[in-house]
């Protein structure tokens, strides 16, 4: 059995070591709000926070979730309200949305670490893709969010 | 009998030639030309380049998705190596592991250095290299062990290892220290 918190709440599950978290956070616990892309950890669509940090579930084995502090886009905040959020509404990112969940986990990790990025940084932290081709809203959204637009 | 014997003679004789060559500058860079094959094999190599980026894959292509060195060798700030990689490797994904996950320093970036010129660096403290029994440690630490337990890759497929077992590799490295740590010539 492994321990865990999921958006503060305590979680045991059971489930070879090797399961990646996100078929637990999807399967067994039902927070559909983070996506499978490619399974590669390649695309991002399944990023959540372990320990405040960005990554990628779908290749985080359910062992080393012990005792981790585990945050999908369900537990960001409880209203909407978190910057990111409150920016991605108001720029209107999303075009289909499916990779728009963990766009946001990867770019609220990158603002705690570093709130003011500048292009290059988030060129090198925000590798998530998206096949809508949203990446200018999103660019302009996290400079948002972070106080730096430049308009 | 009398070829038994020519034989033992000429068995005496090498081993002789060793003894009296174990601490020669010859036999220490040879000992070294025999690591070369590991040091240059893409799952040691990818992880010592001379770039601001990783290398991956049998062919050595620049690390996809734009991840970058970043200031501490551990990626960049907001996706660092550990988004991805985890202490192992991962049998759903194909996503290498190890502890300690992490690019060498620039200081140890092998990419385009000759035999000689790596050899060299290895231990030469102006370039931040290691001491005779750190690296031998250094070539025993559970990330260089994974060059030999590399995993699957994306498409399912083993990643290839080094030519030369660890143990092999670890022993030469060993003898190539004991004997003075020469190495060969530019």
């Amino acid at each position: 059995m492994t321990h865990f918190t999921l958006n503060g709440r305590e979680i045991a599950v059971t489930a070879a070591p090797d399961t990646p978290l996100l078929w637990i956070i999807r399967e067994q616990l039902r927070l559909t709000g983070t996506k499978y892309g490619c399974g590669v950890a390649m695309c991002g669509a399944c990023t959540v926070h372990v320990d405040g940090n960005a990554v990628r579930s779908c290749s985080f084995p359910l062992s080393a979730a012990e005792g981790r502090r585990i945050t999908t886009i369900e537990g960001l905040s409880p209203d909407r309200s978190h910057p990111v959020q409150r920016a991605w509404i108001a720029e209107q990112v999303p075009q289909c949305g499916y990779c728009q969940s963990g766009m946001i986990m990867a770019v609220a990790a990158l603002l705690a670490a570093n709130p003011t990025p500048t292009d290059s940084e988030i060129d090198a932290a925000i590798t998530n893709i998206c096949r809508c081709g949203t990446y200018h809203r999103i660019r302009k959204a996290i400079h948002a969010a972070a106080g730096t637009e430049h308009e | 009998m009398r070829l038994m014997a020519s034989l033992s003679v000429a068995a005496v004789a090498t081993l002789l030639d060793v003894v009296a060559n174990a601490t020669s500058p010859g036999t220490s860079a040879a000992l070294f030309h025999q690591m070369m094959p590991v040091l240059q094999h893409p799952r040691c190599m990818n992880c010592h380049p001379g770039t601001g980026f990783p290398r991956q894959g049998e062919d050595r292509h620049r690390h996809t998705m734009n991840v970058m060195r970043g200031p501490a060798d551990r990626g960049a700030v907001g996706l660092s190596c550990s988004t991805c990689h985890r202490s192992t490797n991962q049998s759903a994904s194909g996503v290498p592991g190890a502890p300690d996950w992490h690019l060498a320093p620039l200081r140890m970036a092998w990419e385009g250095l000759t035999e000689s010129e790596l050899c060299r660096a290895l231990l030469d403290p102006q370039r931040g290299g290691l001491q005779p029994n750190q690296l031998v440690a250094h070539l025993d630490t559970k990330l260089v062990r994974w060059a030999w337990t590399p995993g699957i890759d994306l498409h399912g497929q083993p990643r290839s290892t080094p030519p030369l077992t660890h143990r092999r590799f670890v022993e030469l490295a060993r003898q190539w220290v004991a004997t003075g740590a020469a190495c060969p010539q530019p």
